[in-house]
This record gives structure tokens, C-alpha cells and sequence, in this order.
């Protein structure tokens, strides 16, 4: 059964390749903008080092900016869930920043801290610590009480509460705002190297773009939604690996 | 954890203000003491601000852009709902499509820039079409999703009351799937707006993104703070004209939902 | 035993060697049923629990298609649930369309109507079951009551001549209960219904029926069809104190009965220790 499913899946797969060549050969789309597939994997292919070594620097600005987005995030939000005067207070303030697309802060964070890896890794940390402060949050209060109340019988003090017994109770709904946050961070990443010119995949795309090499375009955008997915997928498998014993990881 | 009492609540809001207000009175201050282009004074921001919300530049700058915002999600609600709900309900199509459908979702939305640059220049068009191409997978996908989940006892009393698949879709398909595809909706927004700052920031004379670019490069930060307080702005009047809407059309979801419980 | 045969032209419903199992054959459910009902009967189909009540039921609607003999609707075999054919569910809270009032709910198999006989047939319903006065609220704002007599307004709309009912009643309090069994009572012998009703109440199959099937452990086979010559109309407490309902109910009980012995097994091995005549 499984095998039919991943037949079908190839299958689709090659109907959408089989598509795009037909655009091509109808000329509802100029051949010289949209290469052939094989064209673009050869010139994957070719290029193959070039996209490895932009995909390690998007990926180092990422994983910075992702880790303190964990780090700070999360602190916030387990803070703002366990002070609830906190929270209050800063609503506004947090209401006022969540709508603004970080990606309009580009601007901003060229002016204030110029070109270079501290402005990346600002921009990438401001824009993912959302959704690992509200999903952290989320996590903390939605901890079932009578856990709490268990460790309150037990003898147990508040700090060891929070440490014990919450932390691990909020990890899952942690674990999905990092994956979140990982998505957004990917993107913040590509569009800065677009827009500043810093080394990376949207570097890349912007250059080959720029030069006329659209095939290596083609295959530098494909490339980043095959590590879009990579990324998402090991995120996935570190999830239910470590929280296997988690609602929503068990086996169903 | 909301204020209980009246004057909880004033405490509260007390608070808020507090907090408001000093960390305004310190920018305002280092402004003052410390003069740098990344530190305007409050009153030339609020001045770009005013600017830009009203006349020449409201027209020239701002309504381009909520305008390119409003067309993309459109066209992504529209496309992503359709092709969504039909694959939803066909779940043989389900399979097939998959691996196309994830590799969509993962795709970080931005590198598709250079290509669209590359199709339609740098025009109108393409600004809506990639804030369109960002917009149709969540929603598409949420759709797909709340096809799957509608309530197999409805389907059973449509057939029992003879419906045909196309009365079926229509009649119970599409309300039942309405809630998952609002929470699509919600997140094909976000994306709708980074999408047009993306737009405007690297291929466009005007908008609000551009705006920014633009009083950037000049060193004008007064300008350049107001823009992305104008583009905050926006986002908030497009949320909160969304969640009207869904509240309307989801009456029937919320109280249903709670009652059940 | 079988019931004596009361030679109907043609049976209304006609259940013939039904087969039915799931997982490829791995669960058998249904094995062999049979049995027939009369027009305007009140037919009612009792049996131990998880004995595969609910799937005959669905077959009977056309909502399933068995593995093996057939479901014959006025003596013909009918690809999908024909138009005659009413049910109602016992999750009512999962039956009612939630986006819909109470009367939209109510005409919602009407739509190959006008305008106008739509809206008479609608406020016949509703009258019927008595929830005119509620036709504008939704479903969420219902009680349990309210929101299964929707359903029952719902099947009865549409002018049924078969109404199939699937433990209608499980999900309710004991008065709502008692209330809503008048009410099905009175609408079948008013609007002279064909009843079909699963339940595992046995009280309430004495009670409401004509005729009684009882079904055996999985795999089901009829076992017994009891006949009811009760008085009608039927009453909640006279009816449930006379003797002919306690010796009928005796019957009934200790039928379901012997299909529940400890240690019996869900999944028979092809033995079977007892054999319609």
C-alpha cells in the first residue's frame, strides 16, 4: 500500500515536470526564461558546490538567528505565561510589534546596525522569537492542572514545579513554534542576502538572475524548497524522536 | 487572567500607559543627548507619519500597496479554496498530488522573486502574482484539510437526501470546511504582506516598500520609521477587517463548537 | 422460530442472506441475515451490543454496499438510497448541519421542490414534532430533544414511506426519552410509516414495535422475529405494566440473552451452535 503511494506521488511529480515542458514547447512562456528541467539539473549539477557553499552561509545566519530566537523567545514566553502582570503590561507593546512584517525592518536594521552578520542575525532573531514566545506561552498555560497539583502534593516547591513539571509539559507546544520559527527564519535569511547582498542562496538567485543564467536560477530555487522541506522534515523527526511521549507524537 | 474588578482593570491600563510612555520618554531623550541618523525625534516621526497618511503620499505610496495586498490574497483565497476543496473531496486525488503540494509549502516563497522578476518585469503584475503564489498554499492546503474532516454523518444525510456530488460540495462541503479555510486565510495574510514588502523593497518605484527603500538610502530615518509604522498600521486594519468578516460568516461555528463541549 | 407469515404482496424492505464483513474479511459482522417488512409496519431490530446493528442499517440505507446477498427496497435492488427512504442517527449533535436553523435544517432534503411546497411540508414537520416555535434557532442553541425531534422533522419532510431510525433515543435523558417515543409512535401511525428501528432497549422495542428481529452476536444472523400483537395506541405506563408486554419482554430478553454467554467469542470459528429453522 505504502509503495502505491509513492508511485502515485512520482508519478504527479513527473505529470508537473511533464507540464512545465509543455509550456515551454507551446511557447506560452518563452524558452529561454524557463529552461528545460534537464537543463536546470545540469546545471545543478554543475553547480553544485557554488549552492553548497551558499546554502552553508544561509544556513549559518539561520541557525544563529534561530537559536536565540529559541533561547530568548522561549524565556519570554515561559515568563509572560508564569506573570500574568507581565503580560498584561506588555500587551500592548507586543500587540503593537507582532503585525509588522520583519522583512520591513530590513531598512530599519540597515540603518542601525549596517551591512554584515550581526544585522542578519538581529533581523532573523527578531522575526522567528513570535511564534516560540506565543507557542511557549500557549504551552505553559495550557498545561493540564492537575500535574501541577500533583507536584503541589508531593511537596514539590515552586521553582521545582516550573523546572519539572511545567517545562516538559509545555515542550511539545515549544517544539512546534521552533519549527515554525524555522520556516520564518529560512525566509528572513534568503530575502536579506536579496536585498543586501549578502552571501547566501539569495545572493545566489539574485546573481544568476542578474547574469542571464537562468537555469542555474531554476535550480537555485528549487533547491531552497527541497531544503525548506529537508529542514521541515528533520524538525518533524526530532519531535516525535524526543516527544514520543507527547499527545499529539503519539503513534495514532 | 483577565482584570477582574474595575480597578484591576484601571491598575492595568495604568500599567500599560507606565510602561508606553517611559520607553518613549527614554527614546526621546537619547534622541536629544545622543543625535545619530538611527535616532530621530519623536516629533519628526509622527511628522513623516502624518505625511504619509494623508494626501499625495497616501495616494502615491500607500493605497498602491494595500491595493497590490488586497488583489494577491484575493486571487490566493480564490485559487487555494477551489483547487483545496476539490482535492478534499477527492481523496484519490490525495496521493498523487501530495509530494507537489508539500514541496510548495516548503518553498520559501521569496526565492520565486528572481523568477517572477524575470516573467513579467517589474510590474504590477508580478508584485500580485508572487503575492498570490505566497498566499494560495495555506489556504489551499487548510481547504484540503477541512474537506477531509467535514462530518461523514453530513455526507451520509446528503446522500440520503439524494444530493448530487456538485450539491453535496456546495451545500455541506463548503460551509463545513469554512472555519479550517478562515484559519488558512489568517495565514495566507501574513505572508500576503511580507510578500508585498518583499515586492516593493526590491523591484518597485512605489508602495510603501519602496518608500522605505528609498528613505533609506537617502539616510532619511524619520521616513523610514514612519513607513513601517504605516505598513503595522495596515496589517492591523487588514486583520481586524478579517476577523469581522469571519466572525460573521462563522457565527454558527463558534456557538456550535462551545455547546458541544 | 419465525413469525406466522402474514403473505404481504411485496415487502416494503426485504433483507436477503446478507454478508458483510470488515478488514478484507478479517472481522466478519453480518453473516446471512435475513428478513422482511411489511408496509406500514413498525419493525424494530434488537440484538447484543456491537453486534452489527448499525451496519445492517447502513446497508439497509444504501450507505453501504455488503459483501454478499442483497437489500431488495419494494422488491428491487436499488444502487442508492431511493427517495422513499428516511433515516435519522443517534448522534444528532453530528446530523444537523450546524450552519443551518432549524427550519433549513428541516427542508434540507426538499430542494427538487418549489418555493412554496417546500415551506408547507417544512412547517408540517416542524408542527409535527412540535418545534414550530423554534424554527429560527440553531442547532447549538438546542437541547438534546430539540435537536433529535430536528432530525425527525428533518426525515419526515421529505414524505417518507420507510423511516429508519439508528438508536435514536441512546443519547437522551430517560424523560426526554420517553417523550420522543410518543412522539415517533404517534407521527408513524399518523403518517402510516414503515419503521425500522435499531435499538438495544429491548423495553422500547416491546414498546414501540410490531414486530421484533433479534440478531445474534457478530457475526449477526436473525436468531428470532417475534411478533407484538400489543394494542395501540401504545402508553408509557399502562402498556409497559400489562402481562402480554412482560411475557413479550421476557422473550425478547432472554433471546438477546443467549447471545451473550461469557467467554463467547466476537469472531466465531465457523462453528455455529444455533441454526434458524
Amino acid at each position: 500500500m505504502k509503495l502505491a503511494g509513492v508511485l502515485k506521488g512520482a508519478a504527479g511529480i513527473a505529470a508537473a515536470i511533464a507540464l512545465w515542458e509543455a509550456t515551454r514547447a507551446l511557447g506560452l512562456i518563452d524558452a529561454r526564461d524557463l529552461p528545460s528541467v534537464l537543463d536546470i539539473a545540469r546545471s545543478g549539477v554543475q553547480n553544485a558546490g557554488d549552492l553548497g557553499r551558499a546554502a552553508l552561509g544561509t544556513l549559518g545566519v539561520w541557525a544563529a538567528g534561530l537559536a536565540l530566537a529559541t533561547v530568548l523567545g522561549g524565556a519570554a514566553g515561559i515568563a509572560l505565561a508564569l506573570m500574568p502582570w507581565l503580560e498584561r503590561i506588555t500587551r500592548p507593546l507586543i500587540e503593537f510589534m507582532r503585525p509588522i512584517p520583519s522583512v520591513a525592518l530590513i531598512p530599519v536594521a540597515l540603518i542601525v546596525i549596517g551591512l554584515g552578520f550581526r544585522m542578519e542575525v538581529t533581523l532573523i532573531t527578531f522575526a522567528s522569537i513570535w511564534p516560540v514566545l506565543f507557542n511557549a506561552k500557549a504551552g505553559v498555560e495550557s498545561v493540564d492542572p492537575r500535574y501541577i497539583e500533583t507536584g503541589r502534593i508531593l511537596g514539590l516547591g515552586r521553582a521545582s514545579i516550573v523546572l519539572r513539571i511545567v517545562l516538559p509539559a509545555a515542550l511539545p507546544a515549544m517544539a512546534t513554534g521552533v519549527r515554525t520559527a524555522a520556516a520564518i527564519a529560512l525566509v528572513l535569511a534568503i530575502t536579506v542576502e536579496m536585498l543586501a547582498g549578502q552571501k547566501g542562496l539569495g545572493f545566489f538567485l539574485q546573481f544568476a538572475a542578474l547574469n542571464g543564467q537562468f537555469a542555474q536560477m531554476w535550480a537555485g530555487t528549487m533547491f531552497a524548497g527541497i531544503l525548506g522541506l529537508a529542514l521541515n522534515a528533520i524538525f518533524l523527526t526530532a519531535e516525535r524522536r524526543v516527544l514520543v511521549w507527547s499527545v499529539e507524537h503519539r503513534a495514532s | 487572567m483577565r482584570a477582574e474588578t474595575l480597578q484591576q482593570r484601571i491598575g492595568e491600563l495604568a500599567g500599560q500607559a507606565l510602561l508606553v510612555l517611559v520607553l518613549l520618554t527614554c527614546w526621546q531623550v537619547a534622541a536629544i543627548l545622543f543625535p545619530a541618523p538611527h535616532l530621530p525625534r519623536l516629533e519628526r516621526i509622527a511628522a513623516s507619519f502624518w505625511n504619509l497618511v494623508h494626501g499625495e503620499l497616501l495616494v502615491r505610496e500607500v493605497l498602491p500597496s494595500a491595493a497590490r495586498v488586497g488583489a494577491g490574497l484575493a486571487l490566493g483565497i480564490v485559487l487555494g479554496t477551489a483547487i483545496g476543496l476539490a482535492i478534499g473531496y477527492f481523496r484519490a486525488l490525495d496521493p498523487w498530488l501530495r509530494p507537489i503540494l508539500e514541496f510548495l509549502r516548503a518553498l520559501p516563497a521569496v526565492t520565486i522573486l528572481p523568477a517572477a522578476l524575470l516573467l513579467l518585469g517589474a510590474t504590477d503584475a508580478m508584485r500580485v502574482a508572487i503575492i498570490a503564489f505566497g498566499c494560495t498554499p495555506p489556504v489551499l492546503l487548510a481547504a484540503i484539510d477541512g474537506a477531509r474532516r467535514v462530518e461523514p454523518l453530513l455526507l451520509d444525510t446528503a446522500r440520503v437526501s439524494g444530493l448530487t456530488a456538485a450539491q453535496t460540495v456546495a451545500r455541506v462541503i463548503v460551509p463545513a470546511a469554512l472555519p479550517q479555510v478562515f484559519a488558512g486565510i489568517r495565514v495566507a495574510l501574513g505572508v500576503a504582506l511580507i510578500m508585498m514588502v518583499i515586492s516593493e523593497l526590491l523591484a518597485s518605484n512605489n508602495g510603501l516598500g519602496a518608500f522605505i527603500q528609498r528613505n533609506q538610502r537617502l539616510f532619511n530615518t524619520a521616513n523610514v520609521y514612519a513607513g513601517v509604522l504605516v505598513i503595522g498600521v495596515l496589517a492591523w486594519l487588514f486583520t481586524a477587517a478579517m476577523l469581522k468578516l469571519e466572525k460573521r460568516v462563522l457565527r454558527w461555528h463558534r456557538g456550535w463548537r462551545g455547546a458541544s463541549e | 422460530m419465525f413469525a406466522d407469515d402474514m403473505a404481504t404482496a411485496s415487502p416494503i424492505l426485504s433483507v436477503e442472506a446478507l454478508t458483510k464483513s470488515y478488514v478484507g474479511g478479517a472481522v466478519p459482522v453480518l453473516q446471512d441475515a435475513r428478513f422482511w417488512q411489511a408496509e406500514g409496519e413498525f419493525l424494530a431490530v434488537v440484538g447484543p451490543s456491537g453486534c452489527g446493528k448499525t451496519t445492517l442499517l447502513r446497508c439497509i440505507a444504501g450507505l453501504m454496499k455488503p459483501d454478499g446477498g442483497r437489500v431488495l427496497h419494494r422488491g428491487v435492488e436499488h444502487a442508492n438510497p431511493p427517495p422513499w427512504l428516511s433515516i435519522v442517527f443517534q448522534d444528532y449533535n453530528r446530523s444537523l448541519f450546524p450552519w443551518l436553523s432549524v427550519r433549513r435544517n428541516a427542508g434540507f432534503g426538499l430542494h427538487k421542490l418549489d418555493k412554496v411546497e417546500r415551506e408547507r411540508r417544512v412547517n408540517e414537520a416542524l408542527a409535527a414534532v412540535g418545534l414550530s416555535h423554534a424554527a429560527e434557532l440553531y442547532p447549538w442553541q438546542l437541547s438534546g430533544g430539540m435537536q433529535q425531534r430536528t432530525a425527525l422533522a428533518r426525515s419526515i419532510a421529505a414524505s417518507p414511506e420507510l423511516l429508519l431510525l439508528d438508536e435514536p433515543f441512546a443519547s437522551v435523558d430517560a424523560q426526554t426519552r420517553m417523550d420522543l417515543q410518543d412522539l415517533v409512535m404517534r407521527i408513524c401511525q399518523e403518517m402510516k410509516l414503515a419503521t425500522l428501528l435499531v435499538t438495544h432497549d429491548i423495553d422500547e422495542a416491546v414498546l414501540m414495535a410490531d414486530r421484533i428481529v433479534v440478531l445474534s452476536m457478530r457475526p449477526a444472523r436473525v436468531v428470532e422475529d417475534i411478533r407484538v400483537p400489543l394494542a395501540r395506541p401504545r402508553d408509557q405506563l399502562t402498556t409497559k405494566e400489562s402481562k402480554e408486554f412482560l411475557q413479550l419482554r421476557h422473550r425478547v430478553f432472554t433471546a438477546v440473552r443467549q447471545e451473550v454467554k461469557p467467554g463467547k467469542p466476537t469472531a466465531p470459528r465457523g462453528k455455529s451452535d444455533r441454526r434458524s429453522p
